[in-house]
């Protein structure tokens, strides 16, 4: 769908405007706008699938990002994206004249299967391991940078620093606000050191040693179906036939059982080797049968590993970039704006809707100002001391539970009801241990309690110190709570987690 | 859709709007020393975004209202109790017909704005200043008047200078209101702004949840804003690490100008870096506060001295050329397919080689902070002290955490005084150390987001212990 847009092509270009743009001094109401934006985004896409971030970013960066950026982004990933393209076709063009060369043959001295190979097989091969090589050692020390990057950085830098400039000479004086701060220099250097930007141009050198061979396994096609072609073999040092074949039978070994076609054999070998002077017994009619295998060893030695390299940066690249698309500064900073909701605290001009708005019908219920404490379960504090920890008068605090029996509680209870009764706005205040989970037994109190009395009832949650285990906790009480209160059919009873009482405040041990 | 409402009053000149302004972060609330600063109601509403029939649309969870102070209770209050009150009705009905009955009359002009937004319902904020003493006849009416309401109500005791009298305060203020908190809008933290809201938000039981809602969202936005925080000190380390440092040498002047001259231009950069980083912070938090750094960065801050840079001498540079050369040499015989027969090969190498011994070497051995290029002739910093990192970082940290717990109603500039101990920053020194020498490393996505990492830690642990104090 529009506007969901996040496909690799841009992978590169998001990245780069994301580099640009300075979202720190977007205004606000814009900010709104993207959220509006968001919202619809999760909205449209509930039914299938949630919309991922990036998609997200996506979506943000085809919709809202100002297109003076968005074009020096088009712009530097072009050039980019360029240079590789060029490279590729030069490497292709490479190929194929260098197989063009190679496998040239007017009849008289037949194509040499040695440096063919040697070129399109065993040479990208060793670069391949040798660079390997290097990528390895670089990963485990620290700092340096293989050289290509270090040859290429001058003029990719200079060339973006001047489509950025670009960038603030045109701005109108809107875009300019959006502009500002604008970290050309951090852009320039990120575009060259970044590790999205290096697997690209990593991913891009692979593919030009691939389209290298491409060209060339094209070409030697090209020849072997538009000419006769005729292979020997030979050398100025005295290899003997028989080590030619046993190396050829190790070089075709993983191709052995599927091409066998494309496997030499002795003889063939014996009957191709070609010697400067005389001829020995080089037999033509034979010599053509060694390019299947000569195509099956550039293909296996030559163009799969570098297929493979080639996929292997590419994979790092839409990895790193995906992840560094988030994590940059401003891409997080745009999934904020989509996705936290703001709160305002300013103050409204428009007096009189506000004044409307702010009348409520309901009319509040005033807090009492009197209670009755009920101690539950916390032995060893001290009830008159609860006077010192309220806001409120307290008329009767008496410890409940514990060591009491039933009788005696029941007595305390029918009390309590009485007294909160009596007077006016008076609540009923059972103070409880925080750390314990709520028991039936002090659920038959509070029935008796709201049986007696119409006051309201709150659960105050004493603990010993500020520990962890109350999050757990609240959890228990106010389910227990919730339950009390169906029963009752309306709401009797509450819990009062803000305002947690010390223990050693009833204690008198500080 | 009600909400619920607050209304602040209080005597004039009590801080009532500075109560609010605390409160709401707004700028546009006008405090000033005199009284009647404030002349009509104004509501202040808390807003929370949600979605809303489709799209997202704000809530306002709960109204604060700023009112002007109290000039005629006690007349007021006669004549209301003189009108008497019937069992059954409320006396918010008998404040409403004193609305209607005295609209526009010059008595009452403040009472009259002070009792619009309360004739709706809502709760009462009580301010008072408990610096100056608790005289009875002077606060008895209007208390007996926001008693008489029978709404629920709250005073908040502000010690604007100092808290002397607040016990007397407390005691006298017992008997009219059922909570009584002290607030200092000017020394207050963030936390201690949402105990209030808490505390309102159990005047009445049905109000309880819009006002944990706003509260919620409120630390929430905290949060985001402690993560951007974090996101921006990171942006300037790697701004400051990143940036080229280069004089030309000219051969003319001697070495320690040329030094002083490199010397003044990495610590202008970093004065302007770290000030556009504050300005950056406060606008994230919502405030417009000058911060001030009372100490600039020496030497020592900004370069390693003790350390000396490694120059390669005129062979090894001579050996990676050799290598270089002829590894491009070999790439272009290799492609052109043996054409050239290795000339290539050779002819960088050698050539790449010898370059090196054309170059002259100098003067950076003087300079001992930078290197010299002699293809540029300039003299450049190589890299910076990895301790200026820790320094930046422990200077925006105090920035953080002063601005995380101040309010608009405190706009005294902030003053950055001491460098706090770099011990708990010690263990972020080796990748620090990396990171200001290499742009692969300050490249590295995971040491970027290990950076960051520490200093979010940092600023959420800094933001309980506020260690500074600004001036
Ligand atoms: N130092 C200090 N000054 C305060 C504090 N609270 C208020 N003030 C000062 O007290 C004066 C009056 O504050 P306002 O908030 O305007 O008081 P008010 O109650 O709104 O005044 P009116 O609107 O005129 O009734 C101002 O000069 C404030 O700067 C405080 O906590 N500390
Ligand atoms: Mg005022």
């Amino acid at each position: 769908m529009e506007g969901t847009r996040y496909n690799e092509h841009s992978r590169l270009e998001i990245l780069t405007g994301l580099s640009l743009i300075d979202t720190g001094t977007i205004p606000e109401d814009r900010i709104r706008e993207y959220r509006q934006f968001g919202f619809r985004l999760g909205r449209e896409h509930s039914g299938a699938g949630s919309v991922s971030r990036l998609q997200k970013v996506g979506a943000w960066y085809q919709t809202f990002m100002p297109g003076h950026i968005k074009e020096r982004a088009k712009t530097v990933t072009g050039y980019l994206r360029l240079i590789s393209i060029l490279v590729g076709i030069m490497a292709f063009v490479t190929g194929a004249g260098a197989a063009g060369y190679l496998f040239y043959y007017d009849g008289t001295a037949p194509v040499n299967v040695l440096p063919v190979l040697t070129l399109f097989a065993f040479l990208p091969l060793l670069l391949l391991l040798l660079s390997a090589g290097y990528v390895w050692i670089g990963s485990r020390s620290s700092g340096h940078l293989p050289p290509i990057f270090r040859w290429i950085e001058g003029p990719v830098r200079s060339r973006i620093r001047k489509a950025v400039e670009d960038i603030s000479g045109k701005a109108d004086h809107s875009l300019k606000s959006e502009l500002s701060g604008l970290r050309s220099n951090a852009t320039e250097i990120w575009l060259v050191h970044s590790e999205p930007v290096r697997y690209f141009l990593k991913q891009n050198l692979q593919l030009a040693g691939t389209a290298y061979l491409t060209g060339a396994l094209l070409w030697m096609l090209f020849n072997v179906i538009t000419t006769d072609l005729a292979f020997s073999w030979s050398s100025t040092l005295e290899v003997e036939g028989e080590a030619l074949y046993s190396f050829t039978q190790i070089i075709s070994a993983p191709w052995a059982r599927i091409v066998p076609s494309a496997v030499v054999d002795f003889n063939m070998v014996e009957a191709t080797r070609y010697y400067r002077a005389d001829r020995g017994d080089f037999q033509v009619a034979s010599s053509g049968r060694w390019w299947p295998f000569i195509f099956m060893t550039i293909l296996v030695y030559g163009f799969f590993p570098k297929a493979l390299a080639f996929a292997w940066y590419r994979w790092r690249f839409i990895r790193t970039s995906d992840q560094a698309i988030l994590a940059s500064d401003s891409g997080s900073q745009i999934i904020g704006f989509m996705e936290d909701l703001l709160v305002t605290t300013k103050g409204d001009d428009d007096n009189n809707s506000a004044a409307r708005a702010g009348i409520s019908p309901e009319r509040p219920v005033e807090s009492s100002v009197n209670c009755v404490v009920l101690f539950w379960g916390l032995g060893g504090t001290d009830p008159s001391r609860i006077q010192n920890v309220l806001n409120r008068k307290v008329i009767f605090a008496r410890h409940i539970g514990g060591l009491n029996t039933s009788e005696e509680d029941r007595n305390i209870l029918l009390d309590s009801a009485r007294l909160s009764q009596n007077s006016s706005h008076c609540d009923i205040l059972v103070l409880i241990p925080y750390e314990e989970s709520p028991t039936i037994r002090l659920e038959k109190k509070l029935h008796l309690l709201a049986g007696n009395s119409q006051s309201r009832i709150i659960i105050m949650p004493v603990i010993e110190e500020r520990s962890r285990n109350c999050q757990a906790n609240e959890i228990n009480w106010r389910t227990r709570v919730d339950q009390i209160n169906e029963a009752f059919g309306r709401k009797r009873v509450s819990l009062d987690t803000r305002n947690i009482i010390d223990s050693s405040h009833l204690t008198g041990v500080t | 859709m009600s909400h619920p409402v607050f209304v602040v009053t209080g005597a004039p000149n009590k801080g009532k709007s500075t109560f609010i302004k605390a409160m709401t972060n707004d700028e546009s609330v006008v405090v000033r020393e005199q009284a009647r600063t404030t002349t009509s109601a104004k509501p202040y509403p808390f807003k929370i975004e949600r979605a809303i029939g489709g799209k997202i649309d704000w809530e306002t969870c709960f109204t604060l209202w700023d009112t002007p102070g109290f000039e005629n209770a006690a007349e007021m209050h006669e004549i209301l109790t003189e009108w008497g009150i019937r069992e059954s009705d409320h006396p918010i009905e008998l404040i409403r017909k004193f609305l209607e009955t005295y609209a526009g009359h010059s008595d009452f002009v403040y009472e009259l704005e002070i009792f619009k937004p309360i004739a709706g319902y809502a709760c009462i904020i009580y301010v008072a200043d408990c610096s100056k003493p608790f005289r009875k006849s002077e606060y008895l009416w209007e208390m007996e008047l926001i008693k008489f309401t029978r709404l629920p109500r709250i005073a908040v005791l502000n010690p604007v200078d100092g808290d002397r009298h607040l016990e007397s305060w407390r005691s006298g203020l017992t008997d009219y209101f059922n909570n009584i908190k002290v607030f200092n809008p000017h020394e207050t933290t963030f936390d201690e702004k949402l105990r209030i809201l808490g505390a309102f938000s159990h005047l009445t039981d049905e109000w309880e949840e819009p006002l944990n809602k706003v509260i919620g969202a409120l630390k929430m936005q905290r949060e985001k804003v402690l993560e951007e925080c974090a996101r921006i000190i990171r942006k300037t380390i790697l701004q400051i690490f990143d940036r080229e440092f280069s004089v030309r040498y000219d051969g003319i002047r001697d070495e320690e100008e040329h030094r002083v001259e490199l010397v003044s231009q990495v610590r202008e950069f970093v004065h302007k870096t770290m000030d556009d980083t504050q300005r950056e912070i406060t606008h994230r938090f919502g405030l417009q506060i000058d911060v001030a750094f009372d100490r600039e960065f020496d030497d020592n801050d900004l370069f390693d001295t003790t350390v000396r840079r490694k120059n390669l001498s005129v062979h090894q540079r001579a050996l990676i050329n050799v290598m270089v050369g002829g590894g491009i040499g070999a790439a272009v015989d290799v492609a052109a397919g043996g054409l050239t027969f290795g000339l290539f090969t050779t002819a960088l190498g050698v050539g790449g080689g010898l370059a090196a011994y054309f170059k002259e070497i100098s003067p950076m051995d003087l300079v001992k902070i930078g290197s010299y290029d002699p293809d540029e002739e300039r003299i450049q910093i190589d890299s910076l002290s990895p301790e200026l990192g820790l320094l930046v970082i422990n200077r925006l940290r105090q920035v953080v955490a002063v601005l995380y717990n101040r309010t608009a109603a405190n706009t005294e500039t902030v003053v950055i005084r001491k460098d706090l101990d770099l011990a708990d920053l010690q263990n972020l020194g080796s990748l620090l150390k990396k990171m200001a020498v290499s742009r692969k490393d300050r490249y590295s996505e995971k040491n970027k987001q290990k950076l960051l990492d520490y200093i979010h830690e940092k600023l959420k642990e800094d933001r309980t212990v506020v260690k500074v104090e600004a001036t």
